[in-house]
């Protein structure tokens, strides 16, 4: 068995057939999302299904190409935020490897860890490389609570922070009962997973 | 996500000089761009770099797509940079604008103004790229260039794997609610509807994971050996020229500024 941090070791065959199967995960499930017309996003499954699979180094990279698939097919703003979705991939394997996806419970803690890792990477980018601004929706929350100074400011981003909040934990959960369900027989032919690290297998 | 043509990308089919141009031109045309427009830092030869930039768009014949890809985007950004900029950027400025309690100060506006025209440069300057390349060619361009041959599937896989994905939730909504399933309601109602139809996503991507790694196998594609290709990417006879150009482009505007004048 192949150590869970070995980076080279991580690319078998499986595991390289296995990122854009991931990245399209995210991509189907913001879609139902979508459908169903639901205040979260789930577009990060794919990715902590990638680390719970295949270990930090796989997740990270089906980040990024999360991202750079988005920004090459609609929006190419996405690209610099490549760097949290790998960030938020490799704290999911850092998660995995301390066992956060071995309990429904633990891995709804692991969901509350992701988002804070997620705000401390992008809030530097959004400043940096666009000067406060990213042109989404949350913009207009940040002028217009700079200007207002009222009550209503933390309880708008407050709302803002738990539905991110709320996302990752579901993301979370669903991804450890996704993995839960998976037979060992599939899930022994990825890199880098140790039977004690990962959900237990009915 | 949206997808434009058949390849998957915002790629536009044309017969411009850009179009025709090698990937790694064109690569080198953006690379050059972006690192010009984080050089300087004086308005006018911002908005000088954002202009080459519509020329080229131009010329390439995309600037209609350009705008369909980018531009409620950028006059969103453009907007609440202004705000947030010129409003609240600290220090002492002129006052350009008092609107009520507001005031509009001109040190944040110029502040804003530039950033917008930076970050529409290099957007600008990626989608030249992105618009007249076919991926599998880009794809090319960067194995032949010397990337891991992992890295071109990578990129392709995903680019025809989301859609396809997309496409098969699709199927699975449509599957399930012919069973009688909600889709509709309260947010509790429409909560539960998401267990039947993430499980059969999650489950039939997975089981094709497998099939897939053993068709690439047997294609020799994790092979050590050198690999063929059966395109060629041509260079147009003025490329080497161009690529000069732009290697000297991005001298000059390195010393301008190091004189202090860009």
């Amino acid at each position: 068995m192949r150590s869970f941090w070995d980076v080279s070791g991580s690319f078998t065959p499986m595991a390289i057939v296995l990122i854009p199967i991931a990245v399209a995960i995210n991509a189907g499930l913001h879609f139902i999302t979508v459908f169903l017309n639901l205040p979260i996003y789930l577009d990060t499954i794919g990715t902590i299904l990638a680390a719970i699979l295949a270990g930090p180094w796989v997740a990270a990279v089906a980040g990024i190409l999360t991202n750079v698939v988005v920004g090459l097919v609609t929006t190419p703003t996405y690209i610099p935020y490549a760097i949290t979705n790998a960030a938020i991939g490799i704290t999911a394997g850092v998660l995995v490897y301390f066992g956060f996806y071995r309990h429904w419970w633990t891995a709804a803690i692991a969901g509350l860890i992701l988002p804070l890792v997620g705000t401390v990477i992008s809030a530097p980018i959004t400043v940096v490389v666009f000067g406060g601004a990213t042109g989404a929706g949350s913009d207009v929350v940040t002028a217009f609570f700079l200007a207002s100074g009222s009550k209503l400011v933390a309880a708008v981003l407050k709302a803002t922070f738990i539905t991110a909040l709320a996302d990752k934990m579901i993301s979370s959960i669903i991804a450890y009962a996704v993995a839960r369900n998976i037979p060992v027989s599939y899930a022994a032919k990825f890199p880098g997973i140790t039977r004690d690290h990962q959900a237990p297998v009915a | 996500m949206t997808v434009s043509g058949t390849s998957g990308t915002l790629f536009q089919a044309g017969a411009s000089f850009v179009h025709a141009a090698h990937p790694t031109t064109k690569l080198l045309y953006a690379v050059v761009t972006i690192a010009c427009s984080l050089v300087v830092t004086r308005l006018p030869f911002l908005a000088a770099l954002a202009l080459s930039v519509c020329v080229v768009l131009y010329l390439a014949g995309v600037w209609r797509a350009f705008l369909r890809a980018t531009a409620r985007y950028l006059v969103l950004l453009t907007f609440f940079l202004l705000v947030i900029q010129g409003l609240f950027r600290e220090g002492p400025s002129a006052v350009l604008l008092q609107i009520g309690p507001a005031s509009l100060k001109t040190a944040g506006v110029l502040f804003a103004a530039s950033m917008v025209l930076r970050i529409f440069t290099m957007v600008g300057a990626f989608l030249v790229v992105v618009l007249t390349t076919h991926p599998a060619d880009l794809v090319q361009a960067i194995e032949q260039a010397g990337a891991s041959p992992r890295v071109g599937y990578l990129l392709l896989a995903t680019l025809q794997l989301s859609p396809e994905m997309v496409e098969r939730a699709r199927r699975i909504i449509d599957a399930q609610r012919s069973r009688g399933l909600r889709t509709d309601g309260s947010l509790v109602m429409r909560f539960r509807g998401l267990v039947p139809l993430v499980g059969p996503l999650f489950y039939g991507s997975l089981m094709s994971v497998e099939a897939k790694a053993m068709a690439l196998t047997a294609r020799g594609f994790f092979t050590q050996r050198r690999k063929t290709w059966v395109r060629t990417l041509a260079h147009q006879p003025w490329e080497p020229a161009a690529r000069i150009a732009l290697g000297a482009v991005f001298v000059g505007v390195v010393v301008l500024r190091v004189l202090g004048w860009a």
